[in-house]
């Protein structure tokens, strides 16, 4: 066994690295820190999956970190640089949402919506890279050309994914990914995932209530409670002893709705 | 247990439109105690909440149900005769669902939805009712029931307003409660919470309870009981230390081992299963889940098996009737 940090070491410099990220939300005048410095940084190939109860300011910092927000203090970078949304160029951050039918526009083929991030190459090249993607998703690529309205809800997941894929991502950020999905379904993203991560080395931020699904996909655990890190510790270390109080009664809450089986 | 707690037989749902006929849940039957909650697991489209809604007199519109329904030993009630059925619901038979705040009503302090239906039904004076809902709001785990029945449901936490919901539902004192997916909203550890109030106080007053999800992990560690459903139809139920100790279905073997939970191996694919559940009007004319099996033989494609066993633990599949065939030789 190599230590975390030799094999951090190995893994050369990190792809995003957020610093200190804290954002506050004002509310009937009440100031309620929604993240409160937030720092990790995160390398090529690798998962941190961010756990936490509702409110714990899981998905502010799925916000910031996609650049949809501004951080009143701290900084997020991939590569150096804060990651900004603008049109006419592909993010390198890209999301995977918990609903797959809200992410995807409803009136407009699947085929066209995974070609969306793709620019500067012709029609040809285009579909060839759509067929591909959706080959790569494990769907069929005859059927770019359907709305959304005739794929399952797992099918749309994997429509999303290809989406992601096709902006090349130096950063996938998964927002509780498989939530809405049915068990056999759920295995199927996780396997996905896992794939995928392994043939296209993006860094991928989990956000999950799910430790079931942080322990198969995570590398790393980072834990929040009302906005601020209780702790940051490699996975196979925390499911087997977490340092923190508050992480070992998130283990045993879903330990104690484990299956008893032998 | 003839003449105890809540018996579903042969119950099915069909779909009528433009001339045509759907099946969307076919052949049910279930036994339940009084005091023991049965864990109803599946995955979208296996006609869980279909099932519920039939015992309920709930169904959507265009859908009919058969079969039929015996409550503490009464004689059945045929479940076609949907207002006699749906006569039972908040006397008989009760419901939480999903998102509690729905079932109440925005312009009522809490108080008054409690008790209001019992006193409306006549099963209870107010006085009483006003007992009753003290009594079991306090059971819900709140310290002051009084403060809690003075809100409003705005002013409810999502957890808060569950529990209370619970406590409606429990207000006529049902011999059958449903509970549809009543934690799915809920973080983990308030879940937890949730459902070992739920549980008590489902014992203490002899209730029967159906917990419909699609989390097993919750099912295995709630109930006594659990039925697996898939396309329409029970495929594996018993007791449930039985069913998740010794699961017999191919189906249930395969949603066991394709949960994602902290056994689970790290960064290693899960033992998935291959493909989707069949859509209604789609269903295989042998076994539903043959497509999808691993262990299938020829004679799966053609025989739809029934449910063999007994009450502690049945399933319907030939490869189980086979080995029961081969012990008894």
């Amino acid at each position: 066994m190599q230590s975390p940090e030799a094999e951090r070491g190995q893994q050369g410099t990190p792809i995003l690295v957020v610093e200190d990220l804290t954002r506050t939300y004002v509310k009937r005048g009440v100031r309620r820190p929604a993240l409160d410095g937030v720092s990790f940084s995160l390398e090529r190939g690798r998962t941190i999956a961010v756990v936490g109860e509702s409110g714990a300011g899981k998905s502010t910092l799925a916000r910031l970190v996609a650049g949809l927000e501004r951080p009143d203090r701290g900084a997020v970078r991939v590569h150096g640089a804060p990651p900004r949304v603008r049109s006419g160029a592909a993010s390198p951050v890209q999301m995977v949402f918990q609903h797959p039918v809200e992410a995807l526009n409803r009136f407009v083929s699947v085929g066209s919506s995974i070609a969306e991030p793709i620019h500067g190459v012709g029609k040809q090249e285009k579909r060839r890279r759509v067929a591909e993607l959706l080959e790569q998703v494990g769907l069929d690529p005859g059927r770019a050309g359907e709305k959304p309205a005739r794929f399952s809800g797992g099918q749309l997941q994997r429509i999303v994914m290809a989406r992601a894929l096709a902006a090349e991502p130096e950063v996938l950020l998964c927002d509780e990914p498989t939530s809405a999905l049915d068990v056999s379904v759920q295995a199927q993203i996780v396997n996905l995932l896992l794939a995928l991560q392994q043939s296209t080395r993006f860094a991928c931020l989990l956000i999950t209530h799910d430790l079931g699904v942080a322990q198969v996909l995570a590398d790393d655990v980072l834990v929040l409670l009302h906005g601020k890190p209780v702790e940051l510790t490699p996975a196979d270390e925390f499911f087997e002893q977490p340092r923190e109080e508050y992480s070992r009664g998130l283990l045993l809450a879903t330990k104690g709705q484990a299956l008893v089986r032998g | 247990m003839t003449g105890e707690g809540v018996a579903v037989e042969r119950l099915s749902v069909v779909a009528r439109g433009g001339g045509s006929e759907t099946q969307l849940v076919e052949d049910v039957s279930l036994r339940l105690a009084p005091a023991t909650i049965m864990g109803i697991v599946g995955e979208t489209g296996a006609g869980k909440t279909l099932t519920m809604r039939a015992l309920l007199g709930l169904l959507p519109r265009g859908t009919q149900a058969s079969g039929a329904l015996s409550l503490a030993g009464a004689p059945p009630l045929a479940l076609e005769a949907v207002t006699a059925v749906r006569g039972l619901l908040g006397r008989q038979t009760s419901v939480v669902l999903q998102n509690p705040l729905g079932m109440f009503d925005p312009l009522m302090r809490i108080r008054d939805q409690l008790t209001e239906g019992v006193v409306r039904r006549r099963l209870m004076t107010s006085a009483q009712a006003a007992q009753r809902a003290s009594q079991l709001v306090r059971e819900m785990g709140f310290s002051d029931p009084d403060a809690v029945q003075r809100l409003y449901p705005h002013q409810l936490s999502g957890g808060m307003a569950q529990r209370l919901a619970c406590a409606m539902a429990m207000m006529p004192r049902p011999q059958l409660l449903v509970l549809d997916e009543p934690t799915s909203a809920l973080d983990a550890n308030v879940r937890v919470e949730v459902l070992k109030l739920f549980r008590r106080l489902a014992q203490d007053e002899g209730t029967a309870v159906f917990l419909v999800s699609h989390d097993l992990g919750l099912v295995g560690h709630f109930c006594d009981a659990i039925a697996v459903m898939y396309a329409g139809r029970v495929l594996e139920h018993g007791r449930t230390a039985e069913v998740l100790a010794a699961p017999q279905h191919p189906y249930t073997v395969a949603l066991l081992s394709s949960s994602a939970t902290l056994t689970a191996r790290r960064r290693e694919p899960l033992p998935g299963i291959e493909g989707a559940p069949p859509r209604p009007g789609t269903w295989p004319s042998g076994c539903v889940f043959e497509p999808r099996c691993t262990a299938a033989f020829e004679r799966c494609k053609e025989v739809r098996p029934a449910l063999s066993g007994d009450p502690e633990h049945a399933t319907a599949c030939l490869l189980v009737e086979r080995e029961d065939a081969r012990a008894v030789s």
